[in-house]
C-alpha cells in the first residue's frame, strides 16, 4: 500500500496514529505499507517523532510502487 | 507585552482555527516560516490534548489558550477543563491511540522545547510551552567601500559653492 502525502499541508498526532494504525493492519496481512513524501516540513513531523525509522518514504508514487513491490 | 486570548469548544473541529490563528499570531511576532510551522504543530498538539481531555472527562467547557507576547519570547498556556495531568494514558486500540500520545508528546517537545504542565485553575491541566528567542533581525548589509578619490565636500563647502 502508498500513501501519497504531497497534497497534505498539516499532519499531527492524530495522522500519525492512523497512519501507525494502518501499518499494523497492513502487516497483519503480510503487507507493507511506503509513503510518499517531498515536503520538508511534513518530513519534520516523522523524523521529529522517530517514523522515519518505522515508514518507507518515497520522492514518488511510481519509486514507492516500486520499492514495495 | 500582548496577550491574546482563544477560547474554544471542546471538539477537534475547532482546533483548525487555534492553527490558524496561532500561526497569524507567529508570523506578527517575526518568527520565521520554519518556527511558525513548529509552533502551529505544538499548540495544535496541545489543544488536541486538551480536546480530548475534556471529551474523556465529560466536560464540556472551552478550551483556552493564552497567546503571551513578552520582550524575548512568547508563552502559549493551553487548558483544559477535565482529567489531571498524572491520568493514565488511554489504553491502545485499532487505531493506535497510545501511539497518538506518544507521538504528541514528542511533537509538543519539538525543537528542544520542555512543555510544562500543570494543574489548572478549573481542575483540569494547563499545558505551558515557550517560544523563543524571537529571530534576531537581520544585519544590516555592509556599506560598500568609497571608490570617489576626489575632494569630499563638507555640508559647509556644498552651501559656500552656491
Amino acid at each position: 500500500m502508498v500513501v501519497n502525502l504531497e497534497g497534505v499541508d498539516f499532519l499531527d498526532s492524530t495522522g500519525l496514529g492512523v497512519l501507525v494504525g494502518a501499518l499494523k493492519r497492513v502487516k497483519a496481512h503480510d503487507g507493507n505499507l511506503t509513503l510518499v513524501c517531498t515536503q520538508d516540513k511534513i518530513l519534520k513531523i516523522f523524523k521529529i517523532t522517530g517514523l522515519t525509522k518505522v515508514f518507507p518514504i518515497h520522492t514518488s508514487v511510481e519509486e514507492a510502487a516500486d520499492g514495495a513491490a | 507585552m500582548h496577550q491574546v486570548d482563544i477560547a474554544i469548544p471542546p471538539a477537534s473541529v475547532y482546533v483548525g482555527i487555534v492553527r490558524l490563528t496561532v500561526a497569524s499570531l507567529a508570523r506578527s511576532a517575526g518568527f520565521d516560516e520554519a518556527r511558525i510551522d513548529d509552533i502551529r504543530i505544538a499548540v495544535s498538539e496541545a489543544c488536541t490534548n486538551a480536546v480530548l481531555t475534556n471529551e474523556e472527562a465529560g466536560c464540556s467547557d472551552p478550551v483556552t489558550v493564552g497567546w503571551s507576547e513578552e520582550p524575548d519570547r512568547v508563552v502559549v498556556e493551553v487548558t483544559d477543563g477535565g482529567g489531571t495531568p498524572h491520568d493514565e494514558p488511554p489504553m491502545e486500540d485499532s487505531q493506535g491511540f497510545s501511539t497518538r500520545v506518544v507521538m504528541s508528546v514528542a511533537l509538543l517537545g519539538g525543537d528542544g522545547r520542555r512543555p510544562h504542565l500543570r494543574p489548572g485553575p478549573a481542575g483540569g491541566s494547563t499545558a505551558k510551552l515557550t517560544f523563543g528567542p524571537l529571530n534576531p533581525p537581520s544585519p544590516q548589509p555592509a556599506l560598500p567601500a568609497p571608490t570617489h578619490t576626489g575632494p569630499v565636500l563638507r555640508g559647509s563647502d556644498r552651501f559656500a559653492r552656491r
